[in-house]
């Protein structure tokens, strides 16, 4: 005891006084409490406890102390003559309300907030280490549904609040990474385009994350243009109030793996059904000798390659973190450092990333203080390409005939190219290389002045540099046909400057008006340097950069640039901390526009009542706190090209020798900010002491001026041109509810969410249909992004059952036609479709809506049972209502390649009167049985038990000889169950960020389970 | 420093802050693309766009000139090792709107840079920035016009009417959605843009060798009339226009046959590659060429993807052989040598040995060279009742490829439809795989008695090919053509 007390640094004696020890603990568990304030009331001489919760204060005998600590309630003692005094404080959920969050260029406590925010600190962020900033936040914060893309490594997520309000690709919310709005645009995979997305939020150490703040309605106007979609607002930690410095180890071990397989044909079932396939289209029995030789030395397997594909993945993360502060917080710090080793579960990839972080404060003179703070990570990833080409290694796994031998039979070598044509999967993963080398760095200086009383003057400079490198090399070995081998190379840096100047002014009048004022200014500059150069005919797979082509097909330099200049100001008002009024208005200027559309507007106006604050309330002792809120707000979108409005004529290589520039965009002056008005009501409640709290909110918004890139008539010349057009709606309501069960030994916390969002489409140009592509639609009326297709009613068990009309006196039968008046007529085996108009003839003029792939609603619950040292905590994941495209299946089943097929063939039809629902197999699908329809149209609704942590505390006696304060051992289930009935590899599945093309599975990377063991120390 | 100063000195720098002005800072231009305020500033823009729409016709042309060509005739058929749904359905007459092929975007894509061309370089003219340059301002001007005469010539021999889009979309709020006109009206754009060509003038030649046989020239010209002439049954005019282009040392016949020739190709098969014949496909510009769109693989990688249409059946190519066509050869025509390998294999643009299919799939698309022109004129000569003449040209082309010619016995008391059909099988011989059968059989009317046998073809409305459902999804005002409703 006598070391740590000399160890305590900050915790000074006065030895010619009287001193006081003792320790503080908790009262209901008893721990010991660290850093608790102990203060001799009317001086300004005070001590914390130090990582034992002891403290030592010289004082006067008689003298009165004050006891704080945060989530605690306060003590004011009466030392007396004593010279030990243990004190047992009571924690306080209420005051909890006196939590600080950050609402943007600047914090509220969470009782003076009027606006729609959520917010998670780091306790609630999952403790497993795998994860990123997006599945940290999932099912925590109702209104904000997160899907991920793919189960890749830094996978891009649909990150949406209170549903899709705009439809351009990158409708994602704000991000604000201490105070620097941060580039959050997801990037693709490289100049091959896989359709796969990854999230420069991977590029945040979760560790280092202090606290997530969502700005979900109107109030979300000060910052502008770019918050229509919500601002995210992440605060990392720092050193503040650490006193003496802290040292955190964590380390994180996991296996993965793949959480189901699809189910495919094994060898005698595909070449039964490739038999069919091709007797059915040509009368002739096939002569494919890989199919019809089944004794064929190269031809003999039974693979599931998805087997073959598929491992068990060893995945690694160490994290460690030092804090510290000198004793007044004048000074503090927070340095960190990761390394994050991740193999993902494809065989020959490999994912590694590190990260480091450092934030000092540091106060100049009594005015002047100061902020530095930097983060950098690298990754490294070697990837496969996943989507539905024939170089994707997720989708060759499923496709690849199962009769091939991967290696040959003879020599034992890997066969490239299976039967001379198909790339073989395991020889896609060894062979060809698809790489991402990225760095990124990104931080802020700012500087503070206390100038008067009450008023601050900031002014911060903020960057975000990153560098993306990405290569995709597809050797000679695994391209049929002639084709020729490739080398693609994109360099991407990324950069951009802000400066943003804010005055800050507080006042309290009387003691019963509070004012705060803000005003401020802001600057930022984008700047985009893209390099593409693709090679060709590279002579082996030794070197595979561009230097190693014949011939370089493409180079381009494409340098972008674009500005936003704002002024904001904000102005908050409250009486007594009842009544609470909040206005904001935010002018933006935008490089993105032409000179008359250059500037947007944005304010908006909140209120709140607490009425828990009122005298007559006080009788209702059970309510601990009771809150009303209302805001409405505007709030704009601007992501649409750098130069949309002034068109765009770029090179397009050579002819003859001559430079060759063509057009392909179109200008539009007349494009501006996307609008969207917002408007909310909420009530926060607290019973029992704040033992259960309940928040609800209802909101409609209204989105006017889409910004998009409309697809137009070939006719043009273009394939889309940049306008605003059309308008949507979002209505919901939202509800968490979070409860403290038991409150004994024996804890347990829950939390619940559910939000439910409508979205409408309002109006469309012309109020024509609008498709931004073959399965979703815009229609005003109905949801944004609607699958459309064909509606499947059977399949015709016999060819006569095939009638449109027949005649009542001559009984001659007129029969439903494919495609137009001469097209094929349907037999047996095809399959029955809705004729809509009834006109005998199916075709487009039939199509309808065929599912939705919006959910009706989504959410969480996360519980939280500690009992001594054990803590386990859960989270339950879902979302109800959603469809998902399974396109994946479709392209398997309906492919006129040879290739493997689904087990849904077990049940095709065969011949004259099955009944079944899945039709005769015709090679090539003559009879587009296989077109978009329902048939592929899927629930994907689930339930997913997303994460369950067991931790060990180990006791502090155990520690102390090892001088560690504070030791966990934890061992975690990431995505240990899901249910729900859709039978791709995941439900939660996009491949698009676009709100007009989203739920389509396209095969993207599957989702992964680990099971992970942890240990955390405090030093 | 005294707290006072700071104090000072802050709220100076907090005045600035917030007094100065950056409109400037919102004014960003791009500095590695042009844009419509920088751009048609100066001639060789002009003329670098011109180029441009050339790469687009690049585009357009490989290796879909083969499917529409030959896609739905006799000329090939299915390679059963290569099973593509899309050459199956144009096979087996079974066309539909899904289909990839049916899209027209890529020749409107040349068409609106055309009228980008055009537009602006009269603008350009009036400012006064052609001073001096009338030539330049002639030729990019009568390229622009050839072009965009292709492109709709050779669209409305398989969509039939078409949307006419002769201005450039300059703004994005204009109107995009145009219906389609008649044919009538699109042949008088047809003809109006040839006789603007024409009236430039658009050069004769050019500079290079290479240039005059791979951008459009008079003699392009007159080829695309005689074609647009055979198509509206105006032979008068196709004679007229076919004569210009006889007249123009710049075309002569390659050679082929030679009877002074000891070689025996039988023995080394791959000895044809020197001729000039074979070259005209392999090496490209050659002297019987009138215009082809030049493919480089040295210059970007650029590839007219042949291979994936014709070749060694072993690499999968879509097509192989018709056995109606290689029937059509006697044994003397060494052009059966030059199009087809032993196993039906179609090798018409590849040199026999050492070709190497990485590098060397950038051959040319022949659009029009002297022997099409010859005998579209022998058509000509023979609806216009100088059977003589017609078969002369005939025998012209046989003889070359070391065929026998016709004997006047032979034709003789042949009515004028025999000796076109006569006609079309000499053009089969001599055209095959170069995107003229099909066109061919529909502007005959012989398509359904030649086809019908083979894929069922029986109606005339199925000649035309069905408008892509992309295309009538965004554009209400268009109509699918009436068989594939």
């Amino acid at each position: 005891m006598v070391v740590f007390s000399m160890l305590s640094t900050f915790a000074q004696v006065n030895p010619t006084q009287g001193t006081l020890t003792g320790q503080v603990t908790d009262a209901k568990t008893n721990e010991t409490l660290i850093g608790v304030s102990i203060r001799v009331e009317g001086t300004d001489k005070g001590t914390a406890t130090d990582k034992n919760g002891n403290f030592s204060l010289g004082l006067n005998p008689g003298a009165v102390i004050l006891v704080s600590y945060i989530g605690y309630q306060n003590q004011r003692l009466n030392v007396g003559d004593r010279k030990r005094l243990d004190i047992k404080l009571a924690p306080s959920a209420q005051q909890l309300s006196e939590v600080t969050i950050n609402v943007g260029y600047g914090t509220q406590k969470i009782k003076e907030v009027t606006g729609a925010v959520g917010s998670i600190t780091a306790k609630q962020m999952d403790n497993h280490a795998l994860g990123d900033v997006n599945t940290s936040l999932q099912g925590k914060i109702a209104g904000l549904q997160i899907t991920s893309n793919s189960g890749e490594p830094g996978a891009g997520a649909t990150v949406r609040i209170r549903g899709a309000s705009s439809i351009n690709g990158s409708s994602q919310p704000l991000y604000i990474v201490d105070g620097v709005p941060i580039n959050s645009d997801t990037y693709g995979g490289g100049l091959v385009d896989d359709a796969s997305t990854f999230s420069p939020l991977a590029d945040l150490n979760p560790q280092d994350i202090e606290s997530i703040e969502v700005l979900k309605d109107g109030t979300a106007s000060i910052y502008g243009s770019r918050a229509s979609n919500g601002v995210i607002i992440i605060t990392t930690k720092s050193g503040k109030n650490a006193k003496k410095p802290e040292i955190q180890f964590s380390a994180n071990g996991s296996v993965a793996n793949i959480t189901r397989k699809i189910g495919v044909l094994d060898a005698p079932q595909f070449r039964s059904a490739f038999m069919d396939a091709v007797y059915n289209f040509t009368g002739a029995q096939t002569t494919k000798v890989s199919v019809i030789d089944s004794l064929h030395p190269y031809y003999s397997k039974s693979n599931n390659w998805q087997d073959l594909m598929y491992r068990s993945a060893l995945q690694y993360k160490a994290d460690v973190s030092i804090k510290g502060a000198s004793k007044d917080n004048n000074m503090n710090y927070f340095i960190s450092a990761g390394y994050k080793d991740i193999n993902p579960i494809i065989i020959d990839t490999k994912f590694k990333q590190t990260y480091a972080s450092a934030k000092v404060y540091y106060t100049v003179n009594k005015a002047i203080s100061g902020n530095t703070n930097f983060n950098v990570s690298t990754n490294d990833y070697n990837r496969i390409l996943s989507g539905l080409s024939n170089q994707s290694a997720i989708y060759q796994a499923l496709s690849t005939m199962p009769v091939y031998s991967p290696y040959d039979p003879i020599n034992g070598q890997l066969i490239p190219l299976l039967e001379g044509s198909k790339p073989n999967p395991i020889a896609i993963a060894d062979l060809a290389a698809n790489k991402i080398n990225r760095w990124r760095m990104f931080g802020n200086q700012d500087f503070r002045v206390k100038i008067a009383t009450g008023l601050e003057f900031k002014t911060t400079l903020g960057f975000d540099y990153s560098n993306t490198e990405e290569t995709n090399f597809t050797p000679q070995a695994l391209l049929p046909q002639g084709q020729i081998s490739s080398s693609y190379l994109t360099t991407g840096k990324n950069y951009s400057f802000i400066n943003e100047n804010t005055l800050n002014y507080r006042r309290t009048i009387n003691k019963n008006h509070n004012l705060t004022f803000l005003l401020g200014q802001s600057y930022q500059k984008f700047t985009d340097n893209n390099v593409n150069v693709i090679g060709r005919g590279l002579i082996d797979a030794t070197i595979t950069s561009i230097n190693g082509t014949s011939v370089v097909s493409l180079y381009n330099q494409n340098i972008e640039e674009h500005s936003l200049l704002s002024y904001f100001a904000r102005a908050n008002y409250d009486y007594k901390g009842k009544y609470l009024f909040s206005a904001v208005m935010r002018a933006d200027g935008s490089s993105r526009f032409g000179a008359d559309n250059r500037f947007g507007y944005f304010p908006s106006f909140s209120a709140g009542w607490r009425l828990s604050q009122e005298d007559w309330f006080k009788q209702l002792s059970f309510i601990s706190d009771a809150k009303i809120r209302g805001s409405y707000g505007v709030t704009g979108n601007q992501s649409i090209g750098n130069y949309a409005w002034q068109g765009a004529l770029n090179t397009n290589g050579t002819y003859l020798g001559n430079v060759a520039i063509v057009s392909n965009g179109v200008p539009n002056a007349s494009l501006k900010w996307e609008t969207t008005k917002q408007s909310n009501i909420g009530l926060d409640l607290a019973f029992l002491q704040d033992r259960i709290r309940f928040t609800a909110d209802a909101y409609l918004k209204k989105t006017t001026g889409l910004l998009f890139d409309v697809a137009v008539p070939g006719t043009t010349g273009y394939a889309t041109v940049p306008a605003n057009f059309g308008s949507l709606e979002n209505k919901g309501l939202e509800f968490t509810l979070s409860t403290v069960n038991l409150d004994r030994e024996f804890k347990w916390n829950s939390t619940f969410t559910l939000s439910l969002n409508r979205n409408r489409v309002l109006a469309l140009p012309g109020n024509q249909d609008y498709r931004p592509n073959i399965y979703n639609m815009a229609r005003v009326g109905e949801t944004a992004g609607v699958f459309y297709g064909l509606k499947a009613l059977g399949v015709y068990a016999y060819d006569t059952d095939n009638v449109y009309q027949r005649n009542a006196t001559t009984g001659a039968v007129i029969p439903y036609r494919q495609g137009s008046a001469n097209g094929a007529i349907y037999k047996g085996g095809d399959v029955i479709w809705e004729d809509v108009n009834g006109d005998g003839i199916i075709n487009d003029a039939d199509l309808q809506v065929i599912g939705d792939p919006n959910p009706d609603f989504t959410g969480g619950f996360q519980n939280e049972f500690s009992y001594k040292n054990f803590s386990l905590t859960t989270l339950i994941t879902y979302s109800f209502g959603n469809d998902v495209f399974n396109e994946v299946k479709r392209n398997l089943d309906a492919s006129p390649y040879d290739q493997n097929l689904t087990t849904d063939q077990l049940r095709r039809w065969r011949k004259q009167g099955d009944v079944t629902d899945v039709p005769r197999l015709v090679k090539t699908d003559p009879m587009l049985n296989y077109a978009i329809s329902n048939r592929f149209v899927e629930d994907g609704s689930f339930i997913r038990l997303q994460n369950v942590a067991l931790n060990y505390r180990i006791p502090a006696k155990m520690l102390n000889r090892f001088k560690i304060s504070n030791a966990t051992v934890g061992f975690s289930v990431v995505n240990l169950l899901t249910f729900g009935a859709y039978t791709g590899y995941d439900p939660e599945v996009s491949s698009s960020t676009n709100a007009l093309a989203v739920g389509v599975d396209r095969g993207s990377f599957p989702r992964t389970r680990t099971y992970n063991l942890s240990l955390n120390l405090s030093l | 420093m005294k707290r006072k100063d700071y104090k000072i000195y802050s709220l100076i720098l907090i005045t600035l802050i917030f007094l100065s002005s950056c409109k400037k800072a919102l004014e960003i231009d791009p500095t590695t693309s042009y844009s419509s305020s920088n751009f048609w500033t100066e001639t060789p823009q002009a003329t670098a766009a011109l180029y441009g729409a050339y790469t687009l016709l690049q585009g357009a042309m490989a290796p879909e000139f083969v499917l529409y060509g030959e896609g739905r005739a006799d000329n090939v058929v299915i390679n059963p090792l290569a099973l593509s749904s899309q050459t199956l359905n144009l096979l087996t007459n079974n066309l539909n709107s899904s289909l990839p092929i049916t899209s027209w975007n890529g020749f409107y894509q040349v068409v609106n840079q055309s009228n980008l061309i055009l537009k602006n370089t009269l603008e350009m003219k009036a400012k006064g920035l052609y001073l001096g340059k009338d030539a330049e301002y002639a030729s990019v001007r009568g390229q622009a016009y050839a072009m965009r005469a292709f492109c709709y010539f050779y669209m409305t021999r398989i969509w039939g009417k078409l949307p006419l889009v002769t201005q450039p979309l300059l703004d994005a709020n204009q109107n995009v959605t145009i219906a389609r006109s008649d044919t009538t009206a699109v042949y008088t754009q047809i003809q109006s843009d040839l006789d603007s060509a024409s009236v430039m003038p658009i050069p004769a030649a050019y500079s290079t060798s290479s240039a005059t046989r791979a951008q459009f020239t008079l003699g392009a010209v007159n080829a695309l009339y005689t074609d647009f002439y055979m198509w509206r049954r105006q032979y008068r005019n196709a004679l007229a226009a076919s004569q210009k282009i006889l007249s123009n040392s710049t075309y002569a016949l390659a050679s082929l046959y030679s009877a002074s020739s000891t070689v025996d190709y039988n023995v080394n098969p791959a000895l044809i590659d020197n001729t000039a014949y074979a070259q005209m496909f392999t090496k490209g510009f050659s002297t019987e060429s009138i215009f082809e769109v030049d493919y480089n693989f040295a210059e970007r990688a650029t590839r007219s993807f042949l291979i994936t249409v014709y070749g060694d059946l072993g690499f999968q190519p879509f097509f192989k052989a018709s056995g109606y066509l290689s029937s059509k050869f006697t044994s003397t025509d060494l052009r059966s040598k030059i199009n087809f390998d032993t196993n039906s294999g179609i090798v018409k643009y590849f040199e026999k040995s050492g070709f190497v299919r990485g590098t060397q799939d950038d051959k040319n698309v022949i659009v029009y060279r002297l022997a099409d022109i010859l005998l579209l004129r022998a058509e000509a000569l023979n609806k216009t009742g100088d059977v003589p003449g017609a078969m002369t040209i005939v025998n012209q082309i046989r003889t070359r490829a070391g065929a026998v010619a016709y004997t006047e016995a032979a034709y003789a008391g042949l009515s004028t439809d025999q000796i076109e059909d006569l006609i079309l099988d000499e053009r089969a011989r001599e055209l095959c795989y170069e995107g003229k059968r099909w066109f061919d059989l529909v502007r005959t009317g012989k398509a359904i008695k030649v086809l019908q046998p083979i894929n069922g073809l029986s109606q005339t409305e199925n000649y035309l090919w069905p408008i892509s459902l992309t295309e009538i999804r965004l554009n209400p005002l268009l109509d699918q053509n009436s068989y594939y409703q």
